[in-house]
């Protein structure tokens, strides 16, 4: 810098804009968010703007005789896409406005199933498209706002959007609004013949959530539109609010949300605590900003507690993305341990809203000695999850549930039902009853007690491994050295039984923790030498490209497929199963173990019942399976 | 150079057509690239050092879903022949290994760093068969197969959370030396953005991916950092400041490129500048003066232009005029990617800024 720099001020529009100043080497001298301020030498400049996917540019020079030793630079607003119908937006549509005015209204028209708080859906086409059909085309085009549901979180209640709302195909938009009861709700729609995504909305008691969702071209015919559900745009306020969309928050909300679908915070934290000050009441912009802090590389974590407490203030701190963040970010504060992670497992019963709150979800599920706290509808969607960059969600479908019965010949006494599946956390209660068995005569000689302690659990875990001998056949478990353990005794007579049961539980159970990873691998292996994943797959995959229907598989039995095909490769190439590529492979953040057990599994048990020389049999049954 | 190698894969037919719909681009974009690679000033590659791993062209009716090629254990094949020896263990070469990928592609959602990944031609949107490129740039680099790696993705980079990208089963024992290897990485999008391909006019209208495209134009018309190489930063500045103008009217994501955390990589530049077309609005009747000057204020080039038949003149930087192609309304000068002024005096007196960016770019309209 030297004596003739002139102070550059570059001002962007929008308040969320990134701003960026190039020289004429093309090295970035500054970047900020909606405005910089910085000393450069006369020459010449560029300025770049950026929101959401759009970006624009003014060259300018900057001479040494500026007045006042200083230049403004002032750039263009931008119109980025958004499926909230936002003025300035390339996707605005003034009569979309007007239906999401009315329904949003005081007096909007409402449906009433329930009190206490309110929704309002809007599925929308920005493209104009419906504006030269005629009624036949108009008709046809009608049908792709046909199949959406707003349901329970458990599928009970459905009601049909159609029904509840008004479609006006001549302007390419699907309504619904209603008072409800404050609760989580699924929003789905049919994605083929049986198979439903489901989109978690959860509804805070005094909110109103609005949710946006595009319509998005799909295919080659003009007239075919589909729900993209993960570019839906949320956005909570009060009921009877009405729609500004003018607001500026909102403007912020879509690049804070494009920005999550990117994995990237463009937004820094002085600009974060300006938009979070109590200016504006938008409680889905405190999830958004706490996400978005945590992706900085050194996140500002006190500014995201106050953003996770004062949104907790707004919508309630039982929010399951808010419990999920403020749990995540004890964590990094170093503030919480392994009990919160319990607490927090234990008190999350329905979905959180967004991916990113899921996967935090998954790191306190996996930290848990005893994972069996996780709520069963839970653990069933973590099995289901589809991709999506910003909203959490999953496939249902019907035939998921009946695959396995049916392609294991009926044989029902194999069938991995949801209270019997691989885990170690079904043997783990006889810990305790076992342990008492052993110790007969409480007595207070440290050596009888500590033997008495090792045969309990010994024959624990005699029992865990006769109860994965049952169902694994030929899969060998490597169970843990128990003997090893030791047990510190307490000496206060009254709580001596009690305490050192406790102890001895506690300590059998860690030991048996690994149990489950093992089980996982050995029947991984297991299955890779026995069946040819290859041909398995080829099979599937050749029904689906002669015409057949999709395949009945979850999202996680596909992702097993492919890795047991993987794997049989290398096993066919190399001679072996590597161990540290089954664990690599086993390791899927998102998914809770004993989902994966699950449906290892109901893969071992059906090939266990097929004609192991005929492996593709195996593909077969399952398509055979789709079929019934 | 001798120790160089690289493996070129390029997918545009895939069994599932519908989720994967036909490329044009990726076959060129190899053929391309390939010819970069064996150019003296190019890559310079012993052409017996390049594996091609391509789509054919056309797929039997009655193929295999499964079987349609490229497959993943092609490239794997392809891989493992080049990095080991014949009693099976790893080898390092002290070259360079390119590694390049043309086709679909996505990145895992929850990656912290940047990944590619590319959909194998037997790839289903329910079995989203893949070649995990990134993770074999860094298995080169970890193992400290080749001094230096340059790994380009020119697919789309779509977040996804439950189509797992294919890690091989591999010995994952480390090399002390991978800490002195260059990586260098360029993907054809941001996370979660998609790439493009298009017909080029430059290129014989032939389809390419934007990124090949913009990469090999990068190697020709940038400007270099010290003799004939240009460095990967520099590579990187000019990709993303040009990318905008290479577009033209239909915007696209830009790529993402990460440079070596240490001693940056060098590539060969052909530093021919961008051919800028000028044009005036309204032909100038008279003669008219246009100096060029850059962002210094220094003049780089003074042009006499005057009206057909006429002969204009340019004059460079003090050098002796010469003649310069005006046909009334429109010329081009050489001129390195920067900014730059024009002041017009003379039959037409004005001035404005104005940014050279890349060959076939839009006219300045003077």
């Amino acid at each position: 810098m030297s004596n003739s720099d002139i102070q550059l001020d570059v001002l962007a529009t929008d308040q969320s804009s990134e701003v960026i100043i190039v020289d004429s080497s093309f090295h970035v001298l500054a970047r900020g968010i909606q405005r910089v301020q910085l000393k450069v030498p006369p020459g010449i400049y560029r300025a770049k703007a950026k929101v959401g996917d759009q970006q624009s540019e003014k060259l300018f020079s900057v001479e040494p005789n500026e007045p006042n030793g200083y230049k403004l630079v002032e750039l263009d607003p931008l119109e980025f896409s958004s499926p909230i119908p936002l003025q300035q937006t390339s996707t605005s549509r003034t009569f979309h406005q007007n239906a999401i005015c009315s329904a949003t209204a005081a007096d909007g028209t409402t449906v009433q199933l329930g009190r206490g708080a309110a929704i309002v859906i809007l599925l929308r086409d920005a493209s104009l498209v419906y504006s030269d059909f005629n009624a036949d085309e108009l008709a046809a085009y009608g049908k792709n706002f046909q199949g959406f549901t707003l349901s329970s979180l458990d599928g009970s209640e459905p009601h049909s959007l159609e029904a509840i709302g008004k479609l006006v195909p001549e302007q390419g938009y699907l309504i619904a609004s209603a008072a409800i009861d404050p609760g989580t709700y699924v929003l789905s729609h049919l994605t083929s013949g049986t198979e439903r995504q489901c989109l978690p909305l959860v509804i805070p008691p005094g909110w109103a959530l609005q949710v946006f969702v595009s319509m998005a071209p799909a295919g080659d015919a003009a007239i075919v539109r589909q729900a993209d559900f993960d570019g839906a745009a949320m956005v909570l306020d009060r009921p009877g609010a009405g729609f500004n969309p003018d607001r500026p928050d909102l403007r912020v909300l879509e690049v804070a949300r494009q920005a999550l679908a990117r994995g990237h915070n463009v937004i820094d934290s002085n600009a974060m605590a300006v938009l979070l000050s109590g200016k504006f009441e938008n409680p889905m912009m405190g999830i958004f900003a706490v996400h978005l802090l945590l992706l900085s590389k050194t996140p500002d974590l006190e500014l995201a507690q106050k953003v996770v407490t004062n949104t907790g203030n707004l919508i309630g701190a039982s929010c399951p993305d808010l419990l999920i963040l403020s749990w995540k970010l004890g964590q990094l504060r170093g503030t919480s341990g392994a009990s919160d992670s319990k607490v927090l497992v234990e008190s999350v019963k329905g979905p959180p809203m967004l991916q990113l709150s899921w996967h935090y979800f998954m790191e306190a599920y996996r930290s848990l000695a005893d994972k069996d706290v996780l709520d069963k509808g839970i653990s069933r969607m973590a099995r289901q999850l589809v991709s999506s960059s910003v909203w959490m969600s999953w496939l249902d479908s019907a035939n998921y549930h009946s695959v396995s019965a049916d392609a294991i010949g009926h044989s029902a006494s194999h069938t991995p039902q949801e209270e019997d599946t691989f885990t170690s956390s079904t043997a783990i209660p006889q810990v305790l009853p076992e342990l008492e068995k052993s110790m007969d005569s409480p007595s207070f000689d440290v050596g009888r007690i500590t033997r008495a302690i090792h045969r309990g659990a010994n024959r624990v875990k005699g029992k865990v491994s006769n109860w994965y001998k049952a169902r694994t056949d030929a899969v060998s478990l490597d169970l843990p050295t128990l003997e090893t353990f030791k047990v510190e005794l307490p000496n206060s007579d009254e709580t001596y039984l009690e305490t050192a049961l406790e102890k001895a539980g506690a300590a059998v159970h860690l030991k048996l923790q690994s149990v489950e990873a093992d089980a996982a691998a050995r029947i991984f292996e297991s299955l890779v030498e026995r069946v040819d994943w290859k041909s398995v797959l080829g099979q599937l995959k050749s029904v689906t490209h002669h015409g057949g229907e999709p395949h009945p598989l979850t999202p996680l039995q596909r992702q097993l497929l492919l890795s047991l095909k993987a794997a049989r490769e290398q096993f066919e190439d190399e001679g072996e199963v590597l161990e540290d590529a089954v664990r690599r492979r086993l390791s899927i953040p998102d998914v809770p173990l004993n989902a994966i057990l699950y449906d290892l599994n109901l893969f071992h048990l059906i090939a266990k019942n097929l004609d192991k020389k005929h492996s593709s049999s195996l593909a077969k049954a399952i398509v055979q399976a789709s079929h019934d | 150079m001798a120790d160089d190698y690289a493996i070129l894969v390029g997918i545009g037919k895939y069994a599932d057509a519908s989720t994967f719909p036909e490329l044009q681009g990726p076959v060129n974009d190899v053929a391309l690239m390939q010819k970069w690679l064996i150019a003296p000033t190019g890559g310079n590659i012993n052409p017996d050092n390049i594996t091609v791993i391509l789509s054919p062209q056309a797929i039997e009716p009655e193929t295999d879903p499964d079987s349609v090629p490229p497959v993943t254990e092609d490239f794997k094949k392809a891989f493992k022949r080049l990095v080991r020896d014949k009693e099976g263990r790893f080898i390092s070469r002290p070259g360079r290994l390119y590694l390049y990928f043309s086709g679909h592609g996505f990145c895992e959602k929850k990656s912290l760093t940047p990944q590619a990944t590319l959909y194998a031609a037997n790839a289903t949107r329910e079995f989203p068969e893949n070649i995990f490129g990134s993770y074999y740039a860094l298995l080169a680099r970890d193992k400290a197969l080749f001094s230096e790696i340059v790994l380009i993705m020119d697919c789309c980079r779509d977040t996804e959370v439950n189509r797992p990208p294919d890690i091989p089963a591999v010995n994952e024992a480390g090399n002390s030396a991978a800490n002195d290897v260059k990586l260098f990485c360029v993907y054809a999008a941001p996370k979660g953005g998609k790439a493009q391909e298009r017909q080029i006019a430059e290129r014989g209208n032939k389809v390419h991916g934007l990124l090949t495209h913009a990469i090999l134009k990068a190697f020709a018309e940038a400007k270099p950092d010290a003799g004939a190489s240009i460095t990967g930063a520099a590579l990187k500045r000019h990709l993303l400041e040009t990318w905008t103008a290479l577009c033209g009217g239909i915007p696209a994501p830009p790529p993402e490129i990460v440079l070596p955390t240490g001693t940056d990589i060098q590539f060969r530049s052909e530093n021919q500048g961008v051919s800028q077309g000028f044009e005036f609005t309204e032909p100038p009747a008279a003669s008219t003066v246009m100096e060029v000057f850059d962002s210094q204020g220094q003049l780089v080039v003074r042009c006499e232009l005057l009206p057909p038949p006429a002969a204009s003149t340019a004059t460079w930087n003090g050098s002796p005029a010469t003649g310069l192609g005006f046909d009334g309304k429109v010329f081009s000068l050489g001129l390195q990617p920067s900014y730059y002024k024009y002041v017009l005096s003379g039959g037409l007196s004005r001035s404005n800024l104005f940014a050279v960016l890349v060959g076939g770019g839009n006219r300045v309209q003077l």
